[in-house]
């Protein structure tokens, strides 16, 4: 089962302007997904449109295996944590719960005090006075107090400090590990998700350049560095996804390199989450993505990027 | 069938605690809803009050055994009795007319306008019941209490002004729109148009600022245009016809002695003409006119009509009611980006 299926998915603002275009996309099951993107490359689009706050302007999107989104049984099986929480801050934790509890289809509110419990958030306050990081953690708490299937958390450490992220990624994956539940985070600081994330999603300018598994992807990309006047005899006929030349010294990231052939002089090295993304994203042209049915990966444009 | 109704009822309890929808709505406008109840229960205790003191002042005076309350033998009383009462009819008109504008608004128009404007609506229309769901019961259940509220209102208002309905009748009097069922189907009406008006504009301040003046709108603008063409006004002599004292007043005007209807012109320069002799003989232009064989006539609604007019008015607010809010629920379901 896909938890996100996105067949040619666009979206277009009033103003005319295209916040996703063409994007396909298909989330396998029980994966912590991160989407990452350069601002305004339409990961809150993307988000809002699963969680069914928003409409496609054409294209199909699924979820949870075929639910559409926004629809009762979407919304029952699919929980949300909004970029800022947007929580009722006049209202109390406890009537936080109690107003989620009764809007759910599903509610586990003894779930929902103990995590608050362990972390200390007193249900009496009010939500408006509590700071952003017990914020995310009551809005957490309520996500996953509605056992969802699908838990989307839209830049959720964007506000926080660094305990207060730690503390909100340490819940999140005890959750995963506890109920196997599937997880797409959104992000544009891709630092704090590497550890935590098995699957990535790269957006950019409203497209999908990059998605896979995370160890395949950094098996199959390789960095090689050599002398810089072999680099077009070396790099002729392979994926590059990004070339950069000093005087003396050129590094490619390469994609489905045999690194039984690596030539002589050369050297041939695994590539990071990090670096790997910061490539593709300096080269908007480039794409790897999931083949259609033989499950191949394509190059969708293996051009060279040459980078001085 | 009817064993089997029975059972169901005995097996719920008798006090059932709200869920659902019905707790959401209620915990989240309860402040506005006890304000709207406190408001009322403050006008429902002032018309008991001072309504138990001015129908005792009514009967205290004879005038409900003096006969014909135009007679010679009323003259007296009636007149102690308007001078002690007669100014609150148009007070508690003045003060009320309005009441359903400001409170359809002040209840209304936050309703989805502020999901929107503090972004709270990520958070609530993203749990498990769907947006045609939310607003369904946030219309319904504030504005039935609204309804309820206002129609209790405006049924003790009709029992409060019944002293006048002798001398004055109810359709020409102010209080025609506190009373009866209007008071309440303006009061659904403001309502449902605040929160169209608070989803079509989605920040709070401006949509409670054009909620205020359109619902003032809808209620001042039907009232003195539309009101006076639910029915075809009839035409009397005011000396003849004994029901023009209490209807609603269209139109007047003077003939003359060979049956010429008078322009208002014309009917100013017989003022004019008049003058010194109303000075002198302290004689009202009325007398004055009936004396030189002048008429006075009126194009007028019978008090008779009250229920008439009441019953178009209600369900014409109604029905817009209705409309207001269907187009609310098909509004809400949109793509909000």
């Amino acid at each position: 089962m896909n938890v996100i299926e996105a067949r040619r998915l666009s979206k277009r603002y009033r103003r005319g302007v295209w916040a996703l275009r063409e994007a396909t996309l298909a989330i396998p099951e029980g994966r912590v997904v991160a989407l990452v993107g350069p601002n305004g490359a339409g990961k809150s689009t993307l988000l809002t449109m699963v969680v069914g706050l928003a409409v496609p302007t054409s294209g199909e999107l699924a979820v949870l295996g075929g639910l559409v989104p926004g629809s009762v049984e979407a919304l029952g099986r699919v929980a949300f944590v909004a970029q800022d929480p947007s929580l009722y801050p006049n209202l109390s934790v406890a009537d936080t719960l109690r107003l989620a509890g009764n809007l759910s289809s599903r509610w586990d509110e003894a779930d929902a005090r103990a995590r608050l419990a362990a972390l200390d958030i007193p249900l009496r306050r009010k939500v408006g006075q509590l700071s952003g990081g017990q914020q995310a953690q009551v809005a957490l708490a309520v996500a996953l107090a509605r056992r969802p299937g699908l838990l989307i958390l839209d830049e959720p450490l964007a506000s926080l400090d660094p305990l207060a992220r730690h503390e909100f990624m340490a819940t999140v994956m005890a959750a995963v590990a506890e109920e196997g539940l599937s997880v797409v985070f959104s992000s544009h600081v891709l630092a704090e998700l590497e550890r935590a994330c098995d699957y990535l999603v790269v957006l950019a300018r409203g497209a999908v350049q990059v998605a896979g598994d995370v160890d395949e992807l950094l098996s199959e990309h390789s960095v090689l560095t050599g002398p810089a006047e072999q680099a077009d005899a070396v790099t002729a006929g392979l994926c590059v996804v990004r070339e950069q030349r000093t005087d003396r010294q050129s590094t490619v990231l390469v994609r489905d390199y045999d690194p039984v052939r690596v030539p002589a002089g050369w050297r041939a090295e695994r590539t990071n989450l990090e670096e790997l993304v910061l490539a593709y994203l300096r080269t908007p042209s480039v794409s790897a993505l999931p083949g259609p049915a033989s499950g191949n990966r394509t190059m969708a444009a293996p051009l060279r990027a040459v980078d001085a | 069938m009817t064993i089997g109704s029975i059972d169901e009822t005995a097996a719920r309890p008798r006090l059932p605690r709200l869920r659902g929808l019905p707790w959401v709505t209620w915990r989240q406008h309860r402040t506005a809803l006890l304000v709207t109840t406190g408001l009322f229960t403050a006008i429902a205790v002032f018309l008991t009050v001072h309504g138990l003191a001015m129908h005792a002042g009514y009967r205290a005076l004879g005038l409900d055994s003096c006969g014909d309350l135009h007679g010679p033998a009323c003259q007296a009383p009636l007149d102690v009795f308007v001078h002690r009462y007669g100014a609150w009819p148009d007070r508690f008109a003045t003060a009320l007319m309005l009441l359903p504008a400001f409170l359809g608004t002040f209840v209304g128009a936050p309703i989805v306008a502020r999901e929107r404007d503090t972004g709270t609506y990520r958070f609530a229309w993203t749990l498990g019941r769907t947006r045609l769901q939310w607003l369904a019961a946030k219309l319904a259940l504030p504005g039935a209490a609204l309804t309820g509220l206002a129609l209790a209102c405006g049924l003790l208002a009709f029992w409060w002004y019944a002293p006048w309905v002798p001398p004055r009748g109810r359709l020409g009097s102010d209080m025609y729109h506190v009373m009866g069922t209007v008071f309440a189907a303006r009061t659904l009406f403001c309502f449902t148009l605040a929160v169209l008006l608070g989803t079509l504009i989605r920040r709070t301040v401006p949509a409670l600022a054009t909620a205020t003046v359109a619902c003032l709108a809808a209620i001042v603008a039907p009232a003195t245009w539309l009101e006076p063409l639910i029915q075809k006004p009839l035409d009397a002599n005011i000396d003849t016809d004994s029901g023009t004292a209490t209807g609603m007043t269209v139109n007047q005007w003077v003939v003359d002695p060979a049956g010429h209807r008078l322009t208002s012109a014309q009917t100013d320069d017989l003022d004019v003409q008049a003058g010194p002799d109303l000075v002198s003989k302290h004689q009202t232009f009325h007398s004055w006119l009936t004396q030189h064989h002048y008429t006075s006539w009126v194009s007028y609604q019978p008090d008779t009509r009250f229920w008439h007019f009441q019953a178009v008015e209600t369900s014409a607010y109604l029905a817009a009611a209705l409309l207001l809010a269907a187009t609310a629920l098909w509004w809400i379901r949109r793509p909000i980006h």
